[in-house]
């Protein structure tokens, strides 16, 4: 029995050790090794960072937090359900460097009259990035990363965040993803405004939850903090085979002497068309009536156009197109109420004007939970 | 072969890059002076470079209900992450992230 037993264990070890062998001989795996021991070794040394200190100093701790949600939409003909969950893992390694990821399934259930219920659900990584703090004025981030182009996708399109639950006509070429590296930061100009900015370049990835394009580009905001008022401008290459310039402007402000929120958006694709979108929120606070119902409430407009390129509009299999696909029109009149300072509801009304589809009323309602949890001891 | 090579010098660089970025945040030697001053210190650090009367409360309103309804109240540690978060999804300025800390954690 014991001779068996040392018979298999020199077998096992002589296999492991032929594997070994085998795996170092492999370059790219031995520097990938390489690579996760100076991580490790990072994390180690940047974990010192937040230790015992002469005087104590706090340490970032690792947070899971992101998004539950759940949205309907009823239209004439059509209903639809919207689960969504949108975990965001973040890990911090000392000051200096931001681990995040962000991966999103999005459930669409779908009924159209007359028809049974159907369902899909898309999964995907919205972002899985290294941000390195270089300097005060410089952030290098790497990996897979939200796309800087205007301010939807990278500010705004969170379920918990948005003010109406349909996102924009342009957001459908607005919102993408990118593999690769990417340089941004702030910068204050004489105490009355800062200049932020965004550059990428990313590769292109037909790998299922990375998808991409080849691209770079990039935005550059200014904002006034005093007026509490940003304006900015996005441009973005496409360089795969179909070279192309897309150009976005944005901008956001926050109204002192009443509580009102506008922002907007325009962009253009070439190939897709253009549109803008424009949208005013007013928090209810202050109105004299209904005080603890209108402290929690927050109405919300939105007005956008979209018009088709002329490239689009002569395409004949437009199935996969998500804008529309001729020139349309659309308002939304909407109102949040938090439950909670984590727990919001929607509702809205809107209706779409459309060229050839005729128009149409569009119901939303829509309720979000946002989390936040540190996986490690805190206070 | 070039390729692999060239793609190990790269994951070189990062990881060497990485432990001295790392590195250069590692505890300092003792100071009691800096120690004792080290709150009114960050305090000041921040305010230094943010717009002249322009408080945290101010950096909180201007940058983070621009964008979305207040958040709850929660953990040190766990607000100084999402801060380092929101530095770079809405390009914060370094003093306007140390002055938004400050004030969610007041």
């Amino acid at each position: 029995m014991f001779a068996i037993t040392v018979r298999v264990a020199k077998s096992l070890r002589r296999r492991f050790f032929m594997e070994v062998t085998g795996f170092m001989r492999n370059k790219l795996s031995l520097s990938a090794l390489l690579f996760g021991t100076l991580v490790l070794l990072t994390a180690s040394v940047a974990g010192q960072a937040g230790g015992p200190q002469y005087q104590k100093q706090e340490s970032s701790a690792p947070v899971l937090t992101g998004f539950v949600g759940f949205g309907s939409s009823f239209e004439p003909g059509q209903q639809q359900l919207l689960p969504t969950f949108a975990p965001i893992l973040l890990v911090p390694l000392g000051d200096r460097i931001l681990i995040e990821a962000e991966p999103e399934f999005e459930g669409t259930y779908n009924h159209r009259s007359g028809q049974p219920w159907s369902h899909t659900w898309e999964k995907g990584i919205e972002y899985a990035q290294a941000d390195v703090f270089v300097n005060r004025y410089v952030t290098l981030v790497g990996g897979r990363f939200l796309t800087p182009f205007g301010i939807y996708n990278e500010r705004l399109h969170s379920g918990w965040i948005r003010n109406l639950q349909t996102a924009p006509f342009i957001t459908a070429f607005e919102a993408s993803d990118s593999n690769g590296g990417m340089v941004r930061g702030a910068i204050p100009l004489n105490g009355t405004m800062n200049v932020n900015y965004s550059g990428f370049y990313s590769v292109s990835s037909d790998t299922a939850w990375f998808l991409s394009d080849r691209a770079a580009g990039g935005r550059v905001g200014f904002f006034l903090p005093r007026a509490r008022l940003e304006v900015g401008a996005s441009f973005q290459r496409k360089l795969g085979d179909e070279r192309r310039n897309l150009q976005a402007a944005d901008f956001t402000w926050q109204l002192k002497p009443i509580p009102l929120d506008v922002r907007g958006e325009f962009a253009r694709d070439p190939v897709i068309g253009k549109g803008y979108w424009i949208e005013g929120a007013y928090r209810m606070g202050k109105v004299p009536f209904l005080k603890a119902f209108m402290k929690k409430s927050q109405a919300e407009v939105r007005m956008e156009q979209f018009w088709v390129s002329p490239l689009l509009a002569s395409a004949t299999d437009t199935e996969e197109i998500e804008t529309p696909t001729s020139d349309a029109k659309r308002v939304f009149a909407g109102w949040s109420y938090w439950i909670r300072p984590d727990i919001r509801t929607n509702f809205a009304y809107g209706r779409e004007f459309n060229s050839t589809d005729g128009n149409r009323n569009l119901w939303t309602m829509g309720l979000t939970y946002r989390f936040a949890f540190p996986l490690t001891g805190g206070k | 072969m070039r390729t692999k090579l060239v793609i190990l010098a790269i994951l070189l660089v990062m990881g060497i890059a990485l432990v001295s970025l790392a590195q250069t945040s590692a505890p300092q030697p003792p100071n009691p002076a800096a120690a004792t001053n080290k709150a009114s210190q960050a305090q000041s650090s921040s305010a230094r470079h943010l717009p002249a009367g322009f408080s945290p409360d101010d950096a909180y309103k201007a940058n983070c209900t621009r964008c979305h309804a207040e958040v709850p109240l929660s953990s040190s540690r766990k607000t100084k992450t999402i801060i380092q978060h929101m530095r770079v999804r809405a390009n914060l300025t370094k003093a306007e992230a140390e002055a938004i800390l400050e004030y969610l954690n007041q």
